[in-house]
């Protein structure tokens, strides 16, 4: 077959390489432009970004370990990582406590103090704010223990697309019970945006999650 | 003379074949907990070399009221547990009991138990057999 006087092959032959420049040009052009459309977001490092979302996060006033009043808003400026749990939980809340102080362990030092960690129990029946203080400094003596009345956290939680649900006594002991819970930790911003929610199975990849806090403090701009 | 002690020996490895342990226990951890908390949990890997399945009833320890098998779950996003009457090795492989998952949870516990302790646990197979294992208290995964 010919095409004005040259064969299909002898075109192909002549344009390949144009071809080939152009797209090459015109790819790289549109890859610069999807990643620098917007330099605040840095998508393209977060941990995971289809976790991504960016919204402002909910506040919430709850009372800490030591009977103090404190709000999320309150951090403002620093870095918060949140979970929900409570204390009679004998595997994940210590694990997810243990993984917040590896994490705080792996910061660059001068951002250790950027960074705020609370756990926010589910469990105010059981967790009064003195069972907290014994509890939560165990894995750091900075980390806060928060918790308030039921209906104030089932608020907290629904904001945060979070759940727990008390299970039912066991044993015929009305204080022995199982508090099934979202595991789930939440990542808030300098600037109190809600950034990301890492799920407890994530939660070992230390660097991972260190390198996120890392780009949201403003010493890394 | 001679013979009856060749016997004696005799029976002696015998009855320490018959007692080789079912199952190889690999790292494992008692997780440390803060003082005032009654429970945590044991993890390990537990390896099943044989051609039968092995079951675990449950355990225990001096130091404690109680150990028995324990699931975690995952449901509508929530993490949970929930009783298991075993945990079951399968023939020729092996579970892990690893913090956020399948463990081997203790209730009750007498005192505090600090990183550096050691407590000894009772397994209690299915088939009435038990196995003594030594465990380490930590705060995290000793590997």
């Amino acid at each position: 077959m010919t095409v004005l006087g040259r064969s299909v092959q002898a075109w192909g032959k002549t344009l390949l390489f144009p071809v080939f420049l152009v797209v090459l040009v015109v790819g790289g052009i549109a890859g610069s432009v999807l990643v620098t459309r917007d330099p605040q977001t840095h998508v393209h490092n977060w941990f995971d970004r289809l976790m991504w979302q960016r919204v402002p996060a909910p506040d919430f006033t709850l009372t800490d370990y030591n009977g103090q009043s404190v709000s999320l808003s309150q951090f403002r400026g620093k870095v918060v990582l949140f979970s929900f749990g409570f204390t009679h939980c004998p595997n994940i809340c210590p694990a997810t406590l243990s993984h917040f102080a590896a994490i705080r362990e792996a910061l660059p030092e001068a951002m250790r103090d950027q960074v705020e960690f609370l756990f926010i129990s589910v469990d105010p029946e059981r967790d009064t704010p003195e069972r907290l203080k014994e509890y939560v400094p165990f894995f750091h003596e900075d980390f806060l223990g928060l918790t308030g009345t039921e209906a104030a956290l089932r608020d907290i939680v629904y904001r945060y697309k979070a759940s727990f649900v008390h299970g039912k006594p066991r044993g015929g002991n009305p204080l022995d019970y199982f508090v099934d819970h979202t595991a789930d930790v939440f990542l808030v911003g300098p600037d109190g945006q809600w950034e990301l929610s890492y799920p407890f199975e994530e939660l070992p990849k230390t660097p991972m999650i260190v390198d996120d806090i890392v780009r949201l403090l403003p010493e890394s701009q | 003379m001679k013979k009856l002690i060749a016997l004696v020996t005799m029976s002696f490895l015998c009855s320490a074949l018959a007692d080789e342990p079912a199952l190889q226990v690999k790292g494992a951890w008692l997780l440390a907990v803060p003082p005032g908390s009654e429970d945590t949990a044991i993890f390990m890997t537990l390896v099943n070399p044989g051609k039968k399945p092995v079951r675990i009833v449950s355990g225990s320890i001096a130091e404690a009221a109680k150990v028995t098998p324990m699931l975690t779950t995952k449901e509508a996003g929530r993490m949970g547990m929930k009783d298991v009457p075993f945990f079951e090795v399968p023939a020729g492989g092996q579970i892990a009991l690893r913090p956020g998952g399948d463990h081997l949870m203790v209730y009750g516990l007498k005192k505090t138990l600090k990183p550096g302790d050691q407590v000894s646990l009772k397994l209690m197979l299915q088939s009435g057999d038990a196995m003594i294992v030594t465990v380490p208290v930590a705060r995290r995964s000793p590997q």
